[in-house]
Order: structure tokens, then C-alpha cells, then sequence
């Protein structure tokens, strides 16, 4: 109980960067099963630049009760940029099918389908917007 | 270290701006994935063609009619009016119509349909709404008031007011779309009537009926939409139930809409005046309860109008214009009674497996009886007291079969305001050559008018096609042609050459010269050949001429003088035994029957019995293991091998494409020089990523050819997106920067139904001729833009984008249409090939038939489009043949299209976004020239979409090889013969283009690299103050 009550806001936000985060690939896995994004499959550097960035939030928060010197400043560069990465290779193969889905395939299984894919593009943007947000705070009070 | 607030500041801008900073160097290969649609969407060029216009004396190969975007606009509005005047059909008459000057004063519109009525489709050839343009289009209200029509106030208001009650909301993802227009209901999903109740009408404005004193011309608009991705259901399954309407069909009529018409009935009875009613409809409605209504004077079924057409709707009431359109579909009493409706709807595979696209099948049971063929041929066969046609089975009241019982108005029938009469003069046949009859039109009436002249062949049905299960229809449409405007009295005498080979039918177990099996046969015996005013009246002409009355109990006496006899002595399996360019046919679909796959599974429906083979409802199939092993999608496998010997790619043989501008002849040896400089990678890709629009091709400097759907106009994009704006070059073509209609969207014209029931080649051509003419304006060359699929049945909602239930009309509008829009480069495509008969699970649905439906009816409707018209584009459809999925099947792709047809054109995909139903590869082995996927202009991008399309994979299989090359051809072949390459000649040079959003990335990236550094420094500087 101590621990939490010396967090700063900072940990706070890297801590619902990672639970973001880790929501966001859940649904990425949920979408690369259903019958719409099934044949895309799913990309091996997803998955690792997200848990990796979810290990580095780790890192910052642990690193964080101690110092925040350059390398802490590193892993919110690195953090970030591979949240966004992750996005974006989660994004891109999903683009023709989200097309033909709101155009010449829409139905309720098809919708149904583009939720999930929605729902994790939106995980990772906002953890991508608190994980900036967390770099601008101090993680422990002290 | 201490870490300041300042620090912390410095720390988080540095994390943002290197993300932005990352995010814009991504941008750059994310930009080239999408660079084709960022294209069509900002209205950018990525690529260019530069040509020295000086060395050439006239680049320009085809030449516009008109001489500014003005002309052409009111080209394609006067055009939308004169096709709507010819394609609406007036289908009951007891001189209600036309209305006097003094009546178009004193008009009640009633019906929401009249005010918001149905233009196009929900989806697909939807109406553009075009405002500020020298051609603004205008619906029913506003084409009244043009034509100084004066209409009921009260009403009007009444119905504005009601808008939110009628309106319609569609669920789309995110939220809804909100629609005025009833429209057809999504996959799944029900019909629910719009109209307002009259307790609704009385709660807006109770004073609404008191308004029809004075103005009791009463006309009521009913309507039912067509839709892309939309569907109706047969019988009040389709029907939303929670209403309680008292509907029993989505196509029949609610208890709504019988009270607005019994209000309008009940007005006239109390004040006098007129009660017309409006079908404003592209899917064939029930409307028995309507012609057997006393009190309503006229009918007259208007199709889907487009922008202009309720001009000539307004011009047919007044009387300026004489109806003399002919419907193109049976109108049923009821058309879920029907044979194909029988296997119309969501039939899953018990293993459907999405993976595959695996979903559902349709049985077309019905064999060749569907529209007129079903009921003509029934009625005959009851005439005739044979093949137990009297049975109950399938008949609307569960009596006797009957067919005054089952058709409210035949295929090809209409009126006039005047009166005709045919003669048939004589029919001369050659069997070599063609078919000739003269017909004398005479108008017998008092006012000037066209009339369509049908010619009908009956063939024999005889024991040999019993034993050999052959199917004849009663009737069927060989040709048509419609008369210039008769005066009263005067008389035209119209020859029609009708090909001969649309009388053979398919036997699949002729003996061939091939030595297999699979034949066109004539069987011996008499051929009536008939004219009438629509299938009917031709069936009655023949079973007249076989000694039959009324007294045999045909629904009228026929005209044996309306028919001629033909006879052939002994059965003919050899002249159309090779088709017109020579090809030897033979079966070549036998496995789109499921008996092929599932032995005596499958009952079709013969003549010969129509009580004990009439369909079943064929559901809950499981998939073999066998077809599986198709279904699958992997059917063609890559090996190592030297089957299309050695292939060359990248010689230097210094050819252009504009070298073969022009160039129709397909033998000639410079496409193989040419497509010799084409390197495997662009081959490869070039292929794979094909979408929107036909990448330029830098070793041959092909340019890049956009592509637009139809078939309501060239819809994708606006005049002016593409249009040359250099007016300074010598393109005849090309506008002012400033030309008012360059925002004009050509998605305007009247839908293909009412086309169709112009029975006007002659007006489809000059349909062809404004799209080819906009084509030239707009540099836009490609328009899938031909529905060639049938009308198989009414629930279709796509079939406002397809002209008929029948192949012959399907057939000859568009190719009157593709042959006139050639003249000008531009390239038609007949879509979808072939049988996309339903939109339920239409990405992969598993279309069951035989092969003689399959050649007789919708390859039948594409035929002469590749014969006759030359066209040089397809565009294949969703759904499979059987278990194959189209793209891959040989039968119909490289057997008949290209082989039997000799098709020589491009063929793209529909939009197909899964990757293993796309089926590339073996795509390619059938002769497709182009999926809809797009992506970065690499063979490493292709390969993430296609997984075997790797250039160590392709370049190992010289098959595969040869077919890449040979597809490269076709589309090479089919651009060079369009005005694709109009301003390009031997010296153009293909040159990329650095677009404003290329330039501005590379600003994005410099501004944000330069801001990380300058945060981090501040950072350091920060940090050092901090700990100092």
C-alpha cells in the first residue's frame, strides 16, 4: 500500500499504458481469428514490438522508482515509437478488408468482425497518447 | 539524477515529436501501399505520360461529338429523358391517359414514392445528385414543376411533414444512414413498409382527403428499391412481421399501400377525376390486386429513373410523349410460387468453413425455366394436356395449375396510346447465315408512336430430349427492333437477321467432333416462329398455329397469321458444333451440377414432368471431402517445369505501346516483341495488384488506365478529376480549369431495367455513344459498366443493375451499347460473369446448374457482347461455379470466354479482398488480367498479400509463365485499342510525379527530426542545469 501511495502520476499512466496496450493485442488476436481478418494472419512483429513495449513499461515504472536519467528517457522514445509501429502493422493489412466491409461485404457477421479490429486499433492509439502523456511525468513522488 | 519539470517537458516532447518523426518516415512505404486510392481520392497524379506533341501530327485516335462539357451534359440529360419516355411501361389503360393540359393542374401526388422516390440503387448505380451543373438532375416534384404542372399543396406538406416517419435507417458500422427513399432490405434482413397509414396521414393533416376535391388527379407512387449487398426473400419470410400489414410478400403489396390506393379509389368515386399508379420498381412487383382494382384507371411501371428520367415520366402522363416500352421481367401474381424461387435464399454448407469463404449454395433446380420460360412453357404444356402441368404443384391457390392465375402481365408486354398492327411478312432461315423475318407495322390508332416488334422461336421438344434430358422453352426471344415514330396510318416494314446459333440447345450427352461429349443441337421437327406483344401473345400465336383455341383452353385465341413454320427434316449436331471463331465445343461445366459431386442428389425440373420433378428447397449440404479439395481455393499447384517452354522477359526490342496504337490484330508478331520487353517482376505485379485502375507499365510505357463502375454512368469519379486541363496541348478534349461541370458525376442515367424495356438498340447504343463521348472528356476509359446476369428471379436486389430475365434482350442491349462506346475507346465490361444471381453470401456462394441453364442463360447473355461486339473487358463475378471460385474456373474462363468466344480482352476481379479467394495463380492460369488488390509497386508487397507469388516461385514454372504472359498480352492488347492512349505516341515517356503529399512527408520528417533533436538537446541542457 506504501508502494502505490509514493507513485506519481507518471505510474499511473505507464501502468495504463501497458494495460492498454495489452488490451489492444488481445483484440488483435480476437480479430486475426474471425472469419473476415482469419487469411490475413497474424504478424509475429505485432506481437513482439507490443510486448516488448509492454516490458519497457515495466522497465520505466521500475526504473522509475530510482532515477530518471537519459536511459528513462530512452525507453519512453522506445516505448512509444514501438506502440505505434505495432499500430500500424495491425492497421495496414486490415485496410482493403475494412474497405470491402464497409462497402460490398457489409453484413452482420462482417461488422460484427470489424469490431474487434476496431476496438484494438483504439486500445493502442489511446495507450499510445498515454504513453506520451506518462513521459511528461514524474513516475514516483520521490 | 534530479529530473526538473523542465527536464520532464523536454523528456515527453522528445517522446512525441519521435514518434511523429517515426510515424512519417513510415508514412513514406504506407504511402506506397495506398498510393493508387490516396490518388483517386485527393484527384493527384503519380505518374505521367510527357509527350513532344510537336513531332506528331494528330495524337488524338478518337474524337468527341460535342464541343464543351456543356453539349455533352445535355447530351446525357436529354438522353436520360428520351430513355425513359421509350423504357416505361404503360400496363393498363382505360383512357386515363394521357392527361389533358387542364388535368396536369390539379394533380394529387400521393405516396411518399412520389416525393422521395427511388432514382437508383441504395448501392450500386445509385443515383449522383448533381446541383450547379449544366445538368442538374431533378426528381419527380421538381420535373412537374419544370414542365409547369401544378400540384396538391396539402399533400405535399403532409408529406414533407411525415419525412421522419417514412424515413429509413440502414445499420452501418459506426452508426446509421439515414435514407428518404424506401430501400431494399440488407442481407438478413426483412422488407418493412414505409408507407404512411392513413391514420398517421389524418393525424398530420385531416383536411389531406378534403384536398382531392380539387385536385383529383390522383396519382399514387409505390416503390421498392434495388441494392448492391441487398436482398429480398420470398414470401413473408421476407416480410417484416411485426407490422402485421397483411403482406405476404416484400414484392406484394401492404395493407398500407391498399388503403392509399382505396383512399385515392374512394375520392374518385366521391369527386371524379383520374387514379393513376406508378411502379417505381427494377425487381418485378405483385400487383394482380392493382389491375383487378376498377377504380384505378391506368398503371405504368417507371423502373429506377436516374436524374432525368421523370422528365419523360411527366412527359408520358401529359401525353408529349407515347409509352412504348415492354417489360422485361414476368410480372407474377406471386413469385415466390415459382421454381427458382424455390432455391432462392441462405442456404449454409453444414461445414461452411469461413477460412475458404466457404458459405452457402444455390440449386437452380429449375433447370432453364425461370421468368417467361417457366410459365410460357407450363401454359403450353397445359394447352396441350401434357407433362402433368395441370398438377397443383406450384400454383398460387393450390388448385389446378393455371396460368391466368400465376401472370399479372407477361414478359415483353405494354401499351400505347395508340394502336398497332404487325403483320408477319415471312421468315426466311438460314442456318449459315441468319434468321430473317419482315414484319409491317401499321398505326391503326390516332396518334404517332414507336412499337417493338418480338420474334419468337419454338422449338420441338421431342423424345430424343426427353430421353436425353434437353429442355425446351415454349417460347424464346430471338430478336426484337423497335419502329421509328409512326404516324397514324402509316405503315414500316422492319427486318429482323436474328442469329440462328440462340436457337440450338445445349445436349450434354451429344457425341461431339471433338470425340467427347457435349453438343449445340437442333432437333428435328417444326419451328414456330411468332411475333407478339410479349411472350404470351407469342405463345398463344404458336399453340394457334398447332390447332389450339380457346376452347383448349388457352387464355386467348392466337393469330396464326402472326407465325411462320420452319421445318427440320433430321437432327443437326454439326452446325453449331464449332462456334464463330472455329472452336470445336464440348462439356466444359459439367461439375457445376451437384449430381456431379453428390450422385442423384439433385432433382431439375423437366417438362416432361412439371408435378413430379418441381424443386425442392435444397439446404443443409455438406461438402465432400472431394469438393473440399476445390473449395479450397488451392487448385493450381506451382511446380518446376518447362510446360510453356522458354519464356523471355526483359528483351530489348524497343517497342512502346503506343507503337501498337490501334493495332487489332491480335496475331500480329509485335505483341509478342512487345510483351517480350515486359520484365517477370512487372508481369508479376502488375497482375496481383490491379485495383481501381491499370498501373502504368514503365518498359513499355503503358500508362495508367483508370477504371469506373457502371452501370448507371461512369459514377467512381467527377468530370474533372482526371480531365486535361492543359488546354494549351492539342487534345480536342480538354477543358478550362474553370469549366463549370468539371464536379459533375455521371452517375445519372435511367437503371438498366428500364433500358432494357426500351427495346431500343438503337438507344443503348446512343448510350454507348455519351459514355464513350464522356469517357474522351473525363480520360476515364474503363466502366464495368454492362449487366449482363439475368433476373433469374425477382428477389435479386441487384437487379436494377441487370437488364432482363431474359439472355437475348440482356444480350443485345449491351452489346449495342459496348459496340458504340468502342468507337469512342471506350471500353465497356460485360460484369459479373457469370451468374451472380443472388447477393446472400455472394463472396463465394457455391451456384449449382446445369450446363445446359448455364450456356442458354447468363453465358447466353454475354455471348455476343465478346462475338458480335468486341469487347475488350470482363469483370468476372463473386460468387463460385459450382465449388470453384469463378476467377479459377477453366470452364468458363479460358474455355468459353477466351477459347469458344475468343474473347481477347482484360478481365478483372470484382472486389475481392481475400487473398486465397482471389485465387491468383490460378487466376492466371484462366486468363485474369488483374485482381482489385493494390499495393506498393514491389514483388516484396505482393508477397505479403500472395505468399506464393515470389519470383523464385513463378520463375521456376514456365506454365505459369506462359499464361502471365499471354494475360499481359491480353491487357495490353485491350488498352492499345482503346482512347487510353489518345495524346501518347512513340517519343511519350512515363516520368513519376512527386505529388504535394510526397513533399509533404518529406517536410513532416525534416521538421520533426529537427525537433527531436533540438528537444533533446534541450533536454541534456536541462538535465545538466538540474544536476549542476
Amino acid at each position: 500500500m506504501s508502494f502505490l501511495k509514493k507513485q506519481a502520476a507518471g505510474f499511473w499512466f505507464s501502468l495504463i499504458t501497458l494495460v492498454l496496450t495489452l488490451i489492444g493485442l488481445v483484440f488483435y488476436f480476437v480479430n486475426s481469428s474471425t472469419a473476415s481478418f482469419g487469411n490475413i494472419g497474424t504478424d509475429t512483429r505485432v506481437i513482439a514490438m507490443a510486448v516488448i513495449a509492454m516490458v519497457l513499461e515495466v522497465a520505466i515504472i521500475a526504473l522509475g522508482q530510482k532515477t530518471e536519467g537519459f536511459i528513462l528517457n530512452l525507453l519512453y522514445i522506445a516505448a512509444s515509437i514501438l506502440i505505434l509501429m505495432s499500430f500500424l502493422l495491425f492497421v495496414i493489412p486490415r485496410v482493403d478488408t475494412i474497405a470491402s466491409i464497409l462497402t460490398f461485404t457489409m453484413n452482420a457477421s462482417t461488422l460484427a468482425d470489424l469490431e474487434s479490429a476496431v476496438a484494438g486499433f483504439v486500445f493502442f492509439v489511446i495507450a499510445l497518447i498515454t504513453s506520451w502523456i506518462s513521459s511528461f511525468l514524474k513516475v514516483a513522488k520521490s | 539524477m534530479k529530473t526538473g519539470r523542465k527536464t520532464r517537458v523536454f523528456r515527453g516532447l522528445t517522446t512525441v515529436t519521435s514518434s511523429v518523426l517515426a510515424l512519417s518516415i513510415a508514412a513514406g512505404p504506407v504511402i506506397n501501399i495506398f498510393r493508387t486510392d490516396i490518388d483517386k481520392f485527393l484527384g493527384t497524379h503519380s505518374t505521367a505520360v510527357v509527350t513532344d506533341e510537336s513531332a506528331e501530327d494528330d495524337l488524338y485516335t478518337y474524337k468527341s461529338d460535342y464541343t464543351s462539357t456543356t453539349d455533352l451534359l445535355h447530351a446525357i440529360s436529354d438522353l436520360g429523358e428520351r430513355m425513359e419516355e421509350e423504357g416505361a411501361v404503360l400496363l393498363k389503360n382505360n383512357g386515363a391517359l394521357p392527361l389533358t393540359k387542364d388535368e396536369t393542374q390539379k394533380v394529387s401526388l400521393l405516396g411518399f414514392s412520389s416525393y422521395y422516390p427511388v432514382q437508383g440503387g441504395d448501392m450500386g448505380s445509385s443515383l449522383v445528385e448533381n446541383t450547379g451543373t449544366d445538368a442538374d438532375t431533378v426528381d419527380f416534384v421538381k420535373a412537374l414543376a419544370a414542365r409547369g404542372w401544378k400540384i396538391n399543396p396539402t399533400l405535399q406538406s403532409l408529406y414533407e411533414a411525415l419525412l421522419p416517419t417514412f424515413s429509413t435507417e440502414v445499420e452501418t458500422w459506426g452508426g446509421t444512414a439515414t435514407y428518404s427513399h424506401i430501400t431494399a432490405p440488407s442481407i438478413g434482413g426483412t422488407f418493412a413498409s414505409k408507407e404512411p397509414s392513413q391514420k398517421a396521414m389524418d393525424g398530420q393533416d385531416s383536411s389531406w382527403k378534403d384536398s382531392l376535391k380539387d385536385n383529383n388527379v390522383m396519382i399514387v407512387t409505390l416503390a421498392r428499391s434495388g441494392s448492391e449487398n441487398g436482398s429480398y426473400l420470398p414470401g413473408e419470410e421476407g416480410v417484416d412481421s411485426s407490422q402485421n400489414l397483411n403482406q405476404t410478400d416484400p414484392l406484394g403489396l401492404s395493407d398500407d399501400e391498399r388503403d392509399l390506393i382505396a383512399a385515392a379509389v374512394d375520392a374518385k368515386k366521391a369527386n371524379g377525376g383520374k387514379v393513376i399508379v406508378l411502379l417505381n420498381n427494377s425487381s418485378a412487383m405483385e400487383v394482380q390486386e392493382i389491375e383487378d382494382n376498377e377504380g384505378v384507371d391506368a398503371i405504368m411501371q417507371i423502373g429506377l429513373p436516374g436524374g432525368y428520367g421523370f422528365y419523360g415520366v411527366a412527359d408520358l402522363l401529359s401525353g408529349d410523349a407515347n409509352p412504348s416500352g415492354h417489360l422485361t421481367d414476368t410480372y407474377a401474381t406471386d413469385a415466390s410460387d415459382s421454381p427458382a424461387a424455390q432455391n432462392y435464399g441462405d442456404f449454409e454448407y453444414t461445414n461452411a468453413d469461413p477460412s475458404i469463404s466457404m458459405n452457402s449454395e444455390v440449386v437452380e433446380a429449375e433447370g432453364i425455366y425461370t421468368g417467361y420460360k417457366y410459365y410460357e412453357t407450363r401454359y403450353e404444356d397445359e394447352v396441350l394436356g401434357q407433362g402433368n402441368a395441370d398438377s397443383a404443384t406450384g400454383s398460387t391457390d393450390g388448385q389446378a395449375w393455371d396460368y391466368s392465375k400465376e401472370v399479372t402481365y407477361p414478359f415483353g408486354y405494354g401499351l400505347s396510346y395508340t394502336t398497332f398492327s404487325q403483320t408477319l411478312d415471312s421468315v426466311d432461315v438460314d442456318l449459315t447465315g441468319n434468321v430473317t423475318a419482315k414484319i409491317t407495322v401499321t398505326n391503326t390508332g390516332s396518334v404517332a408512336g414507336k412499337d417493338v416488334v418480338q420474334l419468337y422461336v419454338s422449338t420441338p421438344y421431342t423424345d430424343y430430349d426427353i430421353e436425353h434430358g434437353v429442355e425446351k422453352a415454349g417460347v424464346q426471344l430471338l430478336d426484337y427492333a423497335k419502329t421509328d415514330v409512326l404516324d397514324p396510318g402509316a405503315s414500316q416494314t422492319v427486318t429482323i437477321e436474328a442469329d440462328p446459333q440462340y436457337m440450338a440447345s445445349w445436349d450434354s450427352t451429344a457425341a461431339n467432333a471433338l470425340g467427347t461429349t457435349g453438343d449445340y443441337i437442333l432437333d428435328a421437327g417444326d419451328y414456330y416462329f411468332a411475333i407478339g406483344n410479349g411472350s404470351h401473345e407469342a405463345m398463344n400465336n404458336v399453340l394457334a398455329a398447332m390447332g389450339k383455341t380457346s376452347s383448349d383452353g388457352m387464355t386467348a385465341d392466337g393469330d396464326t397469321a402472326k407465325t411462320a413454320v420452319w421445318n427440320l427434316a433430321s437432327m443437326d449436331t454439326t452446325t453449331f458444333a464449332t462456334t464463330k471463331n472455329g472452336t470445336a465445343v464440348e462439356n466444359h461445366m459439367q461439375d457445376m451440377d451437384l449430381n456431379y459431386w453428390m450422385p442423384d442428389t439433385v432433382t431439375y425440373l423437366t417438362r416432361n414432368d412439371w408435378d413430379g420433378t418441381f424443386p425442392k428447397t435444397y439446404e443443409g449440404l455438406t461438402a465432400t471431402d472431394e469438393m473440399k479439395d476445390v473449395l479450397d481455393n488451392d487448385i493450381y499447384e506451382i511446380t518446376e517445369n518447362n510446360e510453356g517452354g522458354q519464356v523471355t522477359w526483359g528483351a530489348d526490342n524497343g517497342l512502346t505501346l503506343a507503337d501498337l496504337k490501334g493495332n487489332s490484330n491480335f496475331d500480329d508478331e509485335s505483341w509478342s516483341l512487345l510483351t517480350d520487353q515486359l520484365t517477370l517482376p512487372e508481369a508479376m505485379i502488375r497482375v496481383a495488384f490491379g485495383g481501381t485502375s491499370t498501373k502504368a507499365i514503365a518498359s513499355v510505357n503503358s500508362p495508367e488506365v483508370i477504371q469506373n463502375d457502371g452501370p448507371n454512368g461512369i459514377y467512381s469519379y467527377t468530370l474533372g478529376q482526371y480531365a486535361n486541363t492543359d488546354t494549351s496541348s492539342s487534345d480536342p478534349c480538354a477543358v478550362s480549369a474553370d469549366d463549370p461541370n468539371l464536379n459533375y458525376k455521371f452517375g445519372t442515367m435511367v437503371n438498366e431495367t428500364v433500358i432494357a424495356q426500351t427495346f431500343n438498340k438503337d438507344l443503348a447504343a446512343e448510350y454507348g455513344q455519351v459514355l464513350g463521348n464522356y469517357s474522351l472528356w473525363s480520360n476515364l476509359t474503363i466502366l464495368w459498366g454492362s449487366g449482363v446476369d439475368l433476373h433469374r428471379t425477382p428477389y435479386n436486389a441487384r437487379n436494377h443493375e441487370y437488364f432482363s430475365e431474359d439472355p437475348m434482350l440482356s444480350s443485345y442491349q449491351s452489346v449495342a451499347l459496348i459496340e458504340s462506346a468502342l468507337k469512342y475507346g471506350l471500353i465497356v465490361a460485360p460484369k459479373h460473369v457469370a451468374f451472380n444471381d443472388t447477393e446472400i453470401n455472394r463472396t463465394g456462394v457455391s451456384v449449382f446448374m446445369t450446363e445446359q441453364k448455364a450456356r442458354e442463360g447468363e453465358l447466353r447473355s454475354a455471348q455476343a457482347s465478346v462475338e458480335d461486339a468486341g469487347a475488350l473487358g470482363i469483370m468476372t463475378a463473386f460468387n463460385r461455379a459450382g465449388v470453384t471460385a469463378m476467377n479459377a474456373y477453366t470452364g468458363i474462363m479460358q474455355n468459353v470466354l477466351r477459347d469458344e468466344w475468343g474473347f481477347r480482352g482484360l478481365i478483372s476481379e470484382d472486389f475481392i479482398m481475400d487473398p486465397n479467394y482471389a485465387v491468383l495463380k490460378e487466376g492466371v492460369m484462366c486468363g485474369l488480367t488483374m485482381t482489385t488488390f493494390t499495393g506498393d509497386d514491389s514483388l516484396d508487397a505482393v508477397a505479403q498479400t500472395f505468399s506464393y507469388w515470389t519470383e523464385d516461385n513463378v520463375s521456376k514454372d514456365s506454365r505459369l509463365q506462359a499464361a502471365l504472359k499471354q494475360d499481359l498480352k491480353y491487357q495490353l492488347y485491350a488498352i492499345a485499342n482503346s482512347n487510353a492512349l489518345d495524346g501518347l505516341s512513340s517519343n511519350s515517356k512515363l516520368v513519376s510525379v512527386r505529388t504535394w503529399y510526397d513533399n509533404l512527408v518529406t517536410a513532416l520528417i525534416v521538421v520533426f527530426a529537427a525537433l527531436t533533436v533540438l528537444n533533446l538537446a534541450l533536454y541534456f541542457k536541462s538535465a545538466k542545469k538540474e544536476n549542476a
